[in-house]
């Protein structure tokens, strides 16, 4: 059988495979490419992708803090997040804080009080984690309270695509 | 063979040493072929070959499949996330599949703030539907901050039924604080 083929090579060259291919060789060529995950929502297989965005920041303010913001055309597709709240932290009642697809939640992080002692997390979403629901969307951190003192570190990963 | 291979039976080969390549749409091709890959035990393998069409330039690769203990199952990757934050007593419902549709757990994360308090502790878990699949937290009338993740979890566990709501339950109220679950999978 005749099935031109492009096979994505791990030095990002490409070789073309045509004509009547057999499975020797398409296991070699198979062993040198790249793991795929299956999309059950769209019912297609994705290629993995790997981290290739890293962002940190630390946040003290109320509201919508943007801490990734694609470039333009792109979303960001987040596949892992850690924090850190500092034992320091204060606010006059309470906050959450949350990470935001320019406005839909993407995942709680914590909450505290008036006061903390501290607060670490971090997740590593399997496969190719959260994607954006739309290009150009920031990925932002809310905090339901503006802290009086310390503030949250956050650190997330992925890619832009 | 994979579960999900299998109920596409035109994609099986009679013959283990046989080859065969199916472009099943211009959109997604799909080469299957068979190998012995199971330590020289001569049990044939089946594999597809997928595409990705937004991969520039297209590729071809392995699909990553899991064994469930009999079967293999493709590796999912997770299209669904949800959070909740609830300090209430009982079933507050996390994740509404939609209809016709189970939900499928690929990981969770649970955090509970230190000012956190309850008249006499509570259990936290999540619920399939009434049913207990996992215990996420277990705190006293006070608790230290609590920040616990579920870890790889893979294809993680799928809903026993069809439209189960996946429910977060307190085994009693919390006074003080709340308990904020994330969840991530699927829904099939």
């Amino acid at each position: 059988m005749t099935l031109p083929v492009i096979i994505d090579q791990p030095d990002l060259s490409t070789v073309a495979v045509s004509g009547t291919v057999d499975a020797v060789t398409v296991v070699d060529k198979v062993s040198q490419s790249n793991a795929f995950v299956f999309n059950n929502a769209t019912s297609t297989w994705e290629e993995q992708r790997t981290p290739t965005t890293l962002v940190f920041t630390s946040i003290a303010t109320s509201g919508y803090n943007t801490i990734w913001t694609p470039a333009a055309g792109k979303k960001f597709c987040l596949m892992g997040a850690e924090w850190h709240l500092r034992v320091t932290s204060t606010c006059a009642t309470s906050s959450e804080f949350i990470l935001d697809d320019n406005g839909t939640t993407v995942m709680e992080m914590c909450s505290m009080g008036t006061t903390t002692t501290g607060n670490s997390g971090s997740v590593t979403f399997p496969g190719n984690g959260y994607k954006s629901v739309a290009v150009n969307n920031p990925l932002r951190v809310r905090l339901t309270a503006a802290l009086t003192a310390g503030g949250i570190c956050v650190t997330v990963w992925g890619t832009e695509e | 063979m994979g579960d999900d291979l299998i109920a596409q039976p035109r994609r099986q080969l009679a013959n283990p040493a046989q080859s065969s390549l199916f472009n099943e749409s211009t959109a997604n091709p799909v080469t299957v072929f068979e190998a012995d890959m199971n330590g020289g035990q001569n049990c044939p393998v089946q594999f597809v070959v997928p595409v990705d069409p937004s991969s520039s330039p297209t590729t071809v690769g392995c699909p990553c499949t899991v064994l469930n203990g009999s079967n293999g199952e493709r590796l999912r990757t997770p299209t669904t996330f949800k959070s909740v934050s609830t300090a209430a007593a009982g079933a507050t419902a996390l994740w509404t599949p939609t209809s016709g549709k189970k939900f499928r757990v690929m990981g969770w994360t649970v955090l509970i703030p230190s000012t956190t308090t309850t008249a006499a502790g509570s259990t936290i878990t999540l619920q399939d539907s009434a049913a207990t699949v996992f215990t996420v937290a277990v705190i006293g009338t006070t608790t230290a901050t609590i920040a616990y993740n579920s870890g790889a979890m893979y294809n993680g566990y799928l809903s026993v039924l069809k439209d189960n709501v996946l429910n977060i339950n307190c085994s009693a109220a919390l006074t003080a604080g709340n308990v904020l679950v994330n969840v991530w999978g699927t829904e099939e």
